[in-house]
């Protein structure tokens, strides 16, 4: 019925001009040349076909088809199909997947592929440079027209059917890659795209989601049932001039930061290695030791080791670092040589250090690792002696040497850090021998189904959930089975005689075919286990990381991310796939361009019933994507079918919505923290999350995300203001008074934040001034008593108690300055403080009878100093003792002038006893 | 009352709700200790426990034994308390108000039993809440380790359906003698409270310090709580200070109420009346509740209509029982059934409300009440204040009552603003001769307090008096001394009476059947101060007009409306008002006067209801 065919041609970084091209581009008007036509075959329902050429460090052409498809491409397949030096026979067939694959190309040697469309021919000559930058040439029928290395020139006759060229190209201005897409008049609104710097200089929507469409399975590899990709997360940020080279890096998962060591190894104190934090994205967070921190020292130790402090900035200047990890909190592991472990926060502040042993100071480490378990982060090391010592959680150091390794003499071949049963192993190779070591025992162990001439494992790797491990060995051999070495999974031979520099496990939670990425200098190989593998060329130097649902692989210039295809996006995106996703996505388009198809589309799924798991899958596979693009479609898809649909939970589709958003916030490069859907809830909860923003000091975005997803305030921005204010009032460059105005105007009375607690931060930070003057605006005068007392400003908290109304509040006041003050001093400042003084008055007339008196003779309040007088009397039992206070009463009338009172007592004292003194 | 009430009065709201929510937190915290527990309670909250959780409730949650708690000082083994708690159970629980003292003893036994090697389980629940300093005492004593506290929020009892009340009657001595403000806060709790419950409150007035204070208390903790729209079932709030007026409180009660509260005195809206009132051996605690029929069409009347209404209702009871002649076997059932359980019960209260009339007229006619009431009238009034002086001097030298002498005497030193030091000396020599030295601290009190206080001489009058005495010789400028000094006597009270009409024109008759205004409760010799003060501040929406009011009752008023967004029209005619150290039950009759005749509803809290002789008992010092 109707039937697409994409032609997408990919040149990188070719062409400077792009005016050039534009123009060029115009004067191709006027082509009349529709492969859409020549397509149509009657009767079939044939969705696409189509044929991609990616021109990176590996060129494939594959196209896919469906059965009644085949005929279509046999009618082009019958012209000629060439498939460059790879040639015709290399086009294959696995069984059950109508797929033609092209293989056999390796990424070295320049590349041509050929097509030819009967009486056209295009060939594409390709080359690469080791930048990766490619070259292309274009030629068409019988000419051939050379090109220079920076601009692409295509000629064609009447017939040439480019129908979308994507050109990426480098602007000289900007160094940003500018986007040029091309597309003849053929389609129904052609028109030139340029996309510069993210912007659209003139748009075609309709061409945009075809590019991605077409894009989507252009990096699909096959791999058993199921399909890898290898997404670009990034171009990084950073230059680094001698790549990752010669270098240490750590980088956490979940998108965290990078961190990198120059040339660990270099010991010669002039020249001392260099330690920088990247985010994800290349980002540089901070350069290592960061300037100001140069004055402090940060460890006793270090600086016994290096006496003099007269070093360059920038630099390492402790001991030689042997690894470096990260903890789940984002702070930087350092393990140096003699088994000291220094701690950095992410911006490469010192925050802490600990041994991991006195032993080590003489045995030396020879491997760490940081490893990431229940329990929190751990750090395992093999000293000199080849023993190990772990320590399962950092937060709560305690050390555990773990038995000897029988026959173990200097570096273990191989080891792994296992967690199994609550319980810590390690597993480590030693010759022909596999043992596990726990706190007691070392077991030597033996992989079930491990062919004996495989010879002796050299590399290991345990999965992210510490649930697989995979074992390569000498002869090549790469053993994959469950951790606790019970059962086999498969055995593989990779044909790779040389030790992978990394190996990490490559699954997803149900996963259909996990895999493992295997890195060599340049090469890098997914192996299944069912025998099946992708390899794909490596330009540089490389690291892996292993993610819950990938690998990330970091080069110096890009960051990709490998990973199995979801199968719901296999579901809609495979070629001529009929699921119902897929279908509703094609009615969706359909209707974009108001064509009637979208109404057949539509009905076909209607018929099977299945329009709700079309919506679903569309929202589901959406969230899998990771380009906007992408997304939009699927969700406009989705949200087109919910329309159709009666009693269909908008749930999903809503917080998928929100999720996406937050996403693709947080893995804007400016940001550089690429999760995926999949990562987000497994262990990035919301909170998570912010907190994470707010580390980075992200707190504009942080608070977006707050309210965007309507998080009550006093979990959500009032939080992120509280951190901002604490951070904010570390800024020693700025005024008491001008920081204060700043944070007052942006906190204002933000519910839950508390400015007694960003005072407290402020006094930390030894700005007594700026806590008072934050105080302020604390409106809870409770809440500013505690702060003040711990600033010895007890005036001004007894004023500020008194104030609050709270009695209980004076009270504590008043009984830290009895036990602060001089007695004196302490009367002095009850004086000014009648509330206070009353409250104590009251305490002391029930507790300390002696205290109230020494109160009112500080006072010279006479009148009340009889009256205390007469009211001790009572108390006395002896009639002496009586008389004796109510003389010393009326003395005290006396003084107060007040002469009646005094004559009063005077008289009756003789005559009649006060009553109760009767009985005695 | 022969009044006939306006028809659109608003419907109170359920203030049982308030015993519901306290009863349910006390089981909540009883539960919170299994086990059986042996229970001491603070003698003042037995009676107020008992409103809210009789002794079986008390004993479904395992309660084994109740205690009082006194403050007896445990000084040896064979002590009493120490044999109780000998045998008690292992774990004992205290129920007591946050005072020192109670604390202090707790902390005796605790260390009694610590003595003796015993080992047990301590629990202290305070209510309504915990002072820092009743911690610092246990800190102090050395067994805070050994006992656990709590808090049981009993902040509001409802003693009526327009009437709650704090049950703190140390309040008004701590906050306005002493200037301890601890309970300030209370009463702010208590407010939230209220207003988390029947709220939000569209407007709030107020006068005095102690208010001032509340109001800030209250308005902390709504902006520290999380705010809930509801619909607002109480619309308008008072707040006012007793110290804002003392006259009031200090005349005599004529309301029936309130005398019965001044004879009898009625304990958290229940009275014991005596052997001399039940005419036989024992005596008879009994409610007092508009739930007594009775008792709550006479309870605003004035005492003179009372006999005239209780012999027409023995009447009425008489005509219903008499129904009964004439009837067939079928309409004796229903009458037996129906009717006949009613009538008996309220032959029961009529008799009793009648003989404790009778009681009460014994009393008041012996002691030539109408005597002393003139006097008063004529203090309120300022007329013939030297007899009226000669009267007190002879009721204190016949030594009548020492507490009605001395209420006699802040009634003069109130409404005359002070004494003049001559008559000062003479009234405080005669009354301390009288009645015993050891009330010279009280007397301290009083004048601390402002209710007896002696006039400086000269003291606003100086430089007037030094112009005059430079042109007479000294013998007249005594008499002229004399003259300011009677000038003088316009005093706050005079000019407040004068500003607000108080005293109502002596000279036509006041019929006491059909009330004009509220004086009625004072015979129509004067409509209590706070009373009129609400009225004219609720008929003017605010203060302005009273400002010279204000300034004469030295301020601290305020007037602020809240939110209010769909308050219904009923709620702004229901009118908390709170008083803050105490009111009558005068006053509240004088309120539900004012009620029925402007068609709001008042609800009255009250710190504790009070009267002239718990006023002045709380002034005493003299205790041993």
């Amino acid at each position: 019925m109707s039937t697409h065919l994409h032609l997408v041609l990919v040149v990188l970084h070719g062409v400077q001009h792009v005016d050039q091209l534009v123009e060029q581009s115009q004067n191709r008007d006027g082509i009349d040349w529709t492969l859409t036509k020549l397509l149509q075959v009657e009767g079939s329902r044939t969705r696409g076909l189509l044929l991609a050429l990616r021109v990176q460090v590996q060129v494939q052409v594959r196209g896919i088809c469906g059965d009644h498809q085949v005929l279509v491409l046999m009618r082009l397949g019958g012209h000629h199909i060439d498939g460059g030096t790879s040639g015709p026979d290399n086009w294959t067939r696995t069984q059950n997947q109508n797929r033609l694959t092209a293989t056999g190309l390796t990424s070295a040697a320049p590349q041509r592929v050929k097509l030819s469309l009967s009486t056209l021919s295009l060939e594409l000559s390709l080359s690469t440079t080791p930048r990766g930058e490619g070259v292309v040439t274009m030629e068409t029928g019988q000419e051939r027209e050379p090109v220079s290395a920076n601009e692409v020139i295509w000629k064609e006759n009447g017939s040439f059917p480019p129908i979308v060229f994507e050109l990426e190209l480098q602007s000289p201005e900007e160094n940003r890659p500018a986007r040029l897409c091309y597309r003849t008049p053929a389609s129904s609104c052609g028109s030139v795209l340029v996309r510069r710097q993210n912007r659209l200089l003139c748009a075609d929507p309709d061409l945009i989601i075809l590019l991605s469409m077409a894009f989507i399975t252009a990096n699909w590899n096959p791999l058993g049932d199921a399909f890898y990709r290898k997404t670009e997360l990034y171009e990084m940020f950073w230059s680094l001039r001698d790549g990752l080279r010669d270098s240490l890096v750590a980088a956490a998962p979940y998108g965290g930061p990078i961190a990198l060591l120059r040339e660990p190894l270099r010991r010669s104190p002039s020249t001392r290695p260099q330690l920088e934090i990247y985010s994800a994205s290349g980002v540089s967070i901070a350069s290592f030791p960061v300037r100001t921190r140069v004055q402090h020292t940060t460890c006793p130790r270090v600086t016994s080791l290096f006496p003099s402090p007269v070093l360059p900035v920038f630099q390492w200047k402790s001991g030689p670092v042997v690894h470096l990890g990260w903890s789940v909190n984002d702070e930087l592991l350092c393990v140096q040589e003699d088994g000291t472990v220094l701690i950095y926060d992410l911006f490469g502040s010192f925050k802490r250090h600990f041994s991991m042993g006195q032993e080590v100071v003489q045995s030396q480490v020879l491997e760490a690792k940081v490893f990431h378990s229940p329990y929190g982060t751990g750090v395992a090391i093999v000293t000199g002696s080849s023993r190990f010592t772990l320590a399962t959680n950092i937060e709560d150091l305690k050390l555990r040497r773990l038995p000897e390794v029988p026959g173990l003499q200097g570096w273990p071949s191989c080891w792994a850090v296992l967690t199994q049963d609550r319980q810590t192993k390690v597993l480590v190779s030693s010759g022909p021998e596999l043992y596990v070591l726990d706190n007691t025992s070392c077991t030597a162990v033996y992989p079930p189904g491990l062919s004996p001439q495989a010879g002796s494992i050299v590399h290991m790797s345990v999965s992210f959930s510490y649930k697989y491990l995979a074992l390569f060995t000498e002869t090549g051999r790469l053993w994959t089975g469950l951790s606790n070495l019970q059962e086999r999974l498969s055995e593989v031979d990779t044909k790779q005689a040389a030790t992978p520099k990394q190996m990490v496990w490559c699954r997803r939670p149900r996963s259909q075919q996990p895999s493992v990425v295997l890195m060599w200098d340049r090469l890098l190989l997914v192996v299944g286990s069912c025998n099946d593998s992708i390899q794909f060329p490596l330009e540089d130097q490389s690291v892996l990381v292993g993610e819950l649902d990938g690998v990330r692989v970091i080069g110096s210039s890009s960051q990709e991310l490998l990973q199995e295809v979801p199968l719901v996006c296999q579901d809609i995106f495979k070629i001529a796939s009929m699921a119902p996703g897929a279908l509703l996505l094609e009615a969706h388009r359909e209707y974009e361009k108001s064509s009637q198809k979208a109404d057949e589309y539509l009905r076909e799924i209607k018929e099977q019933n299945v329009l709700g798991d079309a919506v679903r899958q569309c929202v589901e596979a959406a969230a899998h994507e990771y380009d906007p693009d992408t997304q939009k479609a699927l969700m406009r898809a989705a949200s087109f079918g919910k329309c159709f649909l009666t009693e269909f939970s908008p749930d999903q589709f809503v917080t998928t919505c929100r999720e996406l958003r937050v996403l693709n916030a947080v893995r804007e490069s400016s940001v550089g923290m690429p999760l995926t859907h999949t990562q987000y809830p497994a262990l990035m909860t919301l909170q998570v999350l912010i907190d994470r923003l707010v580390y980075r000091q992200f707190y504009p975005l942080a608070i977006e995300v707050c309210r965007y997803l309507k998080i009550p305030d006093y979990q959500g921005v009032s939080r992120v203001l509280k951190h901002w204010a604490s951070c904010k009032v570390q800024q020693k460059d700025l005024t008491d008074e001008a920081i204060a105005r700043a944070v007052c105007a942006k906190v204002g009375d933000s519910p839950g934040v508390s400015y007694s607690d960003i005072a407290a931060k402020a006094y930390e930070c030894g700005r007594p001034e700026l806590a008072i003057k934050l105080l302020d605006f604390e409106a809870r005068s409770g809440e500013q008593v505690p702060l003040l007392l711990k600033m010895k400003r007890s005036q001004l908290a007894l004023s500020k108690a008194v104030e609050s109304g709270d009695t209980d509040l004076v009270y504590t006041v008043v009984t830290y300055l009895k036990n602060d003050m001089n007695r004196g001093d302490f009367f002095m400042t009850l004086r000014n403080q009648p509330v206070a003084l009353s409250l104590y008055r009251q305490f002391c007339k029930l507790q300390e009878p002696q205290t109230l008196k020494d109160l009112f003779n500080q006072d010279d309040d006479h009148q009340e100093l009889g009256n205390f007088y007469v009211t001790s009397s009572y108390r006395d039992k002896r009639l002496e003792g009586r008389l004796a206070q109510l003389q010393s009463a009326v003395d005290e009338y006396n003084k107060a002038k007040n002469d009646f009172a005094a004559k009063v007592k005077v008289s009756p004292v003789h005559q009649v006893c006060p009553p109760g003194v009767d009985g005695l | 009352m022969a009044h006939s009430a306006r028809r659109d009065s608003p419907e109170l709201p359920d203030l049982s709700l308030l015993k519901r929510l306290v009863r349910d937190q006390l089981i909540y915290l009883l539960e919170q200790l299994p086990g059986k527990k042996d229970l001491f309670i603070d003698s003042d909250l037995m009676s107020p426990l008992d409103r809210i959780a009789n002794v079986s409730t008390l004993k479904q949650h395992e309660v084994d034994k109740l205690y009082k708690v006194e403050h007896k000082p445990i000084v040896s083994i064979s002590d009493q308390y120490v044999l109780l708690l000998v045998t008690g159970g292992p774990l004992i629980c205290f129920l007591i108000r946050p005072r020192i003292q109670t604390v202090k003893w707790i902390c005796d036994v605790v260390n009694a039993d610590k003595a003796v090697g015993k080992f047990r389980r301590y629990k202290i629940i305070f209510t309504p809440q915990k002072f820092y300093a009743c911690e610092a005492v246990l800190e102090e004593q050395g067994v805070f380790g050994d006992v656990t506290t709590d808090e049981w929020a009993f902040y509001l009892l409802p003693l009526d359906e327009d009437i709650i009340s704090l049950e703190l009657p140390e309040f008004f001595r701590d906050n306005f003698l002493a200037g301890d403000q601890r309970w300030v806060r209370t009463a702010g709790s208590a407010l939230h409270l209220l207003h988390s419950l029947f709220g939000p409150f569209s407007k709030v007035y107020g006068i005095g310090r102690c208010s001032k204070m509340t109001y800030e208390s209250w308005r902390e903790q709504v902006e520290q709580g999380e705010q809930k729209a509801r619909h607002a079932e109480i619309g308008n709030v008072f707040l006012i200070d007793r110290d804002v007026d003392f006259v009031t409180p200090l005349c005599s009660q004529v309301v029936y109420e309130g005398l019965v509260d001044d004879i009898f005195r009625i304990k958290c809206g229940c009275v014991e009346f005596g052997p001399e009132v039940t005419s036989s051996d024992k005596s008879i605690k009994v409610m007092l509740n508009s739930q007594d029929k009775v008792f709550n069409e006479i309870r605003n009347e004035h005492f003179s209509n009372v006999f005239g209404f209780l012999s027409q209702k023995a009447r009425n009871l008489q005509t219903a029982y008499d129904k009964r002649r004439g009837m067939d076997i079928q309409q004796m059932k229903t009458f037996v059934s129906e009717e006949l359980k009613g009538l008996k019960q309220e032959h029961r209260l009529l008799s009793l409300h009648i003989s404790a009339s009778e009681s009460i007229m014994k009393k008041k006619t012996k002691q030539d009440f109408q005597e002393l009431l003139k006097t008063e009238h004529c203090l309120l009034e300022g007329f013939e204040i030297r007899e009226c002086i000669s009267f007190i001097e002879e009721h204190i030298n016949r030594q009548i009552s020492m507490i009605e002498s001395l209420r006699l005497l802040c009634l003069l030193s109130v409404t005359e603003n002070g004494l003049l030091p001559k008559d000062f000396k003479s009234l405080k020599a005669q009354y301390l001769q009288s009645y015993g030295a050891d009330h010279l601290l009280t007397f301290s009190n009083l004048r601390q307090l402002g209710l007896l206080v002696e006039q400086q001489p000269g003291e606003t009058l100086t430089v007037m008096e030094s112009k005059v005495g430079k042109l007479v010789n000294d013998r007249a400028a005594v008499k002229l001394t004399d003259a300011f000094s009677s000038l003088a006597k316009k005093s706050h009270f005079r000019a407040l009476s004068k500003k607000l009409n108080l005293i109502p024109k002596s000279e036509e008759d006041y019929d006491l059947r059909v009330p004009r205004d509220m004086a009625y409760i004072f015979s129509g010799a004067y409509i209590p101060l706070s009373c009129k003060i609400i009225e004219q501040v609720l008929e003017r929406d605010g203060w302005t007009g009273l400002e010279e009011v204000t300034r004469l009752i030295n301020g601290h008023e305020f007037a602020v409306t809240g939110a209010d967004p769909k308050s219904k029209s009923d709620a702004r005619r229901i009118i908390l008002v709170m008083f803050l150290g105490g009111c009558t039950f005068s006053e509240i009759s004088a309120l539900r006067f004012l009620g029925k005749e402007k068609g709001y509803k008042f609800i009255v809290v009250t710190t504790a209801i009070t009267n002239s002789s718990r006023l002045l008992e709380a002034l005493l010092d003299n205790n041993i």
